[in-house]
């Protein structure tokens, strides 16, 4: 938990301390509850909700680390998976069945189709829009491995698609 | 022309859209949930999260520098301690890596599933919101039990491990479960459950219903046949579910019911099936193993499961599990297991004596054992076929629903019937984890290899090395194997005169030899310099030299002759 103050007789300098705390860790969550859960759906599907929750109380109760980390969701997506080991990959339902008849069919098993740190790192930059620095924290492997991951997918996906854009 | 980038991102979008925001209050509830403890994140510090970042650095004149003692587990120094490990070891994966490495691996497939930090043995966690009842129908999603249904009961929930949370799911169109033995099935996206049979015994059609944990929603499908013998188990061989007890497999794709050539099980054995990843096997005692291709809808007789001595009439209730081979345990406790390539059963051993007879079932381990629940008492069996007993627990196996994840069995017992069991009602969900398991080591054909040392466990006969397998280059080569792989878009783009490349699933064990020799790069006055170990050894309390970085950062050659390591060498990257 973040710091409390031990003095009883300043317990409301203490509680104002708390609230400002809270008002900070508010904004954190707002700026990274999106790109957090849309980042954790392509691993864990529909569990994704629970996953961001998890991670962001985890953030709280570690809040005077969690404040200073230069790629906090990169961060927090390693404390989601973290809370488990599980290879297993989350359903993705079929494009049609979220509304986006536009979207290719063969999308989606063409990603379960890939290689699991292929399709995190093209998942996490192409699909989320996160940088490289930040997909390297999330999969504990440096910038240049995401750059060669995502190089990979992109390829890979291009072939199943059968299409040529790059 | 489509562009992958843009419908991957619409469909990112979408998707993330479609799942719930997680609200200030939920966070806080959950904090106060789990009290001041705290939610447990294995192996994390914001500290060291950057501790395995790319590149390494070995500065010739390395400031960080790791006393020799503090390491002093590694080869040719310490060998007495069996038990000595330098880290915590990854979760092992195995597979394949570059082409040149022809990886063979251990029997095991991997990576292990998640045992979600239980200790090993039996934890009573939150039973659920559920009223107790007898035969709900359980199934694991992969990251979720299900419970649904049973006698008197047709709602269900639904139970995340990885956040220790249950919550209530859709209720099914039909009435399901009911039944003692498994008749559900994932089929990696829906829960396949049979519906509950109208009054006793076979009969007629049987309702079967899907369930899409995604959508939180049911659909009914096609009615299954009727079960003419049995209860009824299915088995979900990646494209059809077999159902054992009315011959005849279910295809999604179509929506249809197909009769199979799968003989009919003595009454009651319908639960002694396995599949194997290719054939159904199904066998008891005193009766023909029966293997079935549904491929070719073909069956094979083999002869029947050893008797161990003793003259056994008839079929006797048996568990069977498959991991690359079949084993059988029958209501005495005997093992056996059953060759598919030469069709040959051995008896392995009598596991137990003298208890009161009970069915057993098992379950696949992701490490490659099998785990038995005899009523309770919880037996082993390595890959290898060593038993070994692994405590007790619930003793009223069948009023279980059970389910492995893979590094862990989840059982919801469960039971409303007074008049048969005094402790009823209750309810309570249990998870059991096995003793540690013996990671699967990997043999690569001999040569060089490149990598980071993880970890090294010393042992009585042969050292094990864990190394994570990597790629380096240097100079004008760094450059362009790093623009072939997209890595940077200008030759100049490299932070570093050096480019590292992961191998796909880079993390494996090797066994290493106790006389391996180790070199390391040694700070002296005079420079770094590839140094014998021995040469670093403590000598009057005092290190004679220090290696460059720490073991963690242990970038190394690894030669390999005979499929074991011969020798280490640490190696300068620029």
């Amino acid at each position: 938990m973040p710091a409390q103050s031990q003095h009883p007789a300043d317990s409301r300098a203490a509680d104002a301390a708390r609230t400002d705390e809270w008002d900070a860790f508010a904004e954190f969550v707002a700026a990274v509850e999106p790109r957090l859960r849309r980042g954790l759906v392509g691993w864990c599907g529909s569990d994704a909700h629970d996953a961001t929750a998890e991670a962001l109380a985890w953030a709280w109760e570690n809040w005077d680390r969690v404040q200073d980390l230069s790629n906090p969701a990169g961060y927090l997506y390693r404390v989601a998976q973290s809370k488990s080991r599980s290879p297993k990959q989350g359903r993705l339902p079929h494009p049609g069945e979220i509304g986006l008849p536009e979207v290719e069919p063969d999308l989606v098993p063409a990603l379960v189709a890939l290689p699991g740190k292929q399709r995190t790192a093209v998942w996490l930059v192409h699909g989320c829009g996160w940088s490289y620095a930040e997909c390297a924290e999330a999969m504990e492997i440096s910038a240049s491995a995401v750059g060669t991951h995502v190089s990979r997918a992109l390829e890979a996906l291009r072939r199943r698609l059968e299409v040529d854009d790059g | 022309m489509v562009d992958v980038t843009d419908q991957l991102s619409q469909y990112a979008t979408r998707l993330g859209d479609q799942i719930e925001p997680v609200e200030l209050d939920e966070i806080e509830a959950i904090v106060h949930q789990q009290g001041n403890g705290g939610v447990s994140v294995l192996n994390l510090s914001p500290e060291s999260a950057g501790s395995k970042r790319w590149p390494v650095v070995l500065a010739a004149a390395a400031a960080a520098l790791v006393v020799v003692a503090s390491v002093g587990v590694f080869l040719l120094i310490r060998d007495d301690d069996p038990t000595d490990v330098v880290t915590t070891p990854d979760p092992a994966t195995t597979v394949t890596t570059e082409p040149g490495n022809d990886v063979r691996t251990g029997p095991p497939p991997s990576p292990f599933g998640p045992s979600y930090g239980y200790e090993p043995g039996w934890t009573e966690l939150d039973g659920g919101p559920l009223a107790p009842r007898q035969g709900a129908a359980t199934v694991w999603t992969g990251h979720t039990l299900l419970v649904v249904g049973g006698t008197n009961h047709t709602d269900g929930a639904a139970y995340q491990p990885e956040i220790g949370r249950w919550r209530p799911i859709a209720d099914p169109p039909v009435a399901v479960g009911g039944y003692m033995n498994p008749s559900t099935a994932w089929t990696g996206s829906e829960a396949l459950v049979l519906g509950r049979p109208s009054g006793q015994g076979a009969g007629g059609q049987v309702a079967f219903v899907a369930y899409d944990p995604w959508a939180n929603s049911w659909r009914r499908l096609a009615d299954a046949p009727p079960i003419t013998s049995g209860p009824g188990a299915l088995v979900w061989t990646g494209t059809e579910a077999i159902l054992v007890g009315a011959s005849a497999a279910y295809d999604p794709a179509t929506d249809t019911w197909r009769s199979i050539d799968l003989p009919i099980p003595m009454p009651g054995y319908g639960a002694s099936v396995a599949w194997t990843g290719d054939v159904l096997v199904q066998a008891v005692t005193g009766a023909p193993t029966v293997v079935y291709d549904p491929t070719t809808d073909s069956i094979t007789y083999l002869d029947p499961p050893p008797n161990h001595g003793v003259d056994i009439e008839g079929g006797v209730v048996g568990g069977l599990a498959a991991f690359g081979d079949v084993v059988i345990v029958d209501e005495e406790g005997r093992a056996s297991s059953l060759d598919l390539g030469t069709g040959a059963w051995t008896a392995e051993a009598i596991i137990e004596t003298g208890s009161d007879p009970c069915q057993p079932v098992g379950y696949s381990l992701d490490d490659g054992r099998s785990v038995w629940d005899l009523c309770g008492r919880m037996w082993i069996r390595s890959f290898e076929g060593t038993w070994v007993a692994a405590g007790d627990g619930e003793t009223t196996c069948c009023m279980r629903g059970t389910v492995s994840t893979g590094g862990a069995l989840l059982a919801w017992v469960s039971n409303d019937d007074a008049v048969n069991d005094p402790s009823a009602p209750r309810k309570a969900l249990w998870a059991w984890v096995p003793p540690e398991a013996p990671t699967p080591m990997v043999v690569l054909e001999d040569g060089t290899y490149e990598g980071h040392i993880k970890q090294v466990t010393l042992g009585p006969d042969h050292h094990v090395v864990t190394i994570e397998l990597l790629e380096f280059f240097f100079g004008d080569d760094a450059a362009e194997r790093a623009m072939a792989d997209g890595a940077i878009d200008q030759p100049d783009g490299l932070p570093n005169p050096h480019y590292v490349r992961s191998v796909d699933l880079p993390v494996v064990l090797l066994e290493a030899g106790r006389e391996a020799e180790v070199w390391v790069l040694n700070d002296t006055r005079d420079g770094v310099r590839l140094a014998p170990w021995d040469e670093l050894a403590i000598d009057d309390g005092e290190p004679r030299g220090q290696l460059a970085s720490p073991i963690s950062h242990f970038p190394v050659e690894i030669v390999i002759e005979d499929g074991v390591v011969v020798e280490i060498r640490q190696f300068y990257v620029p």
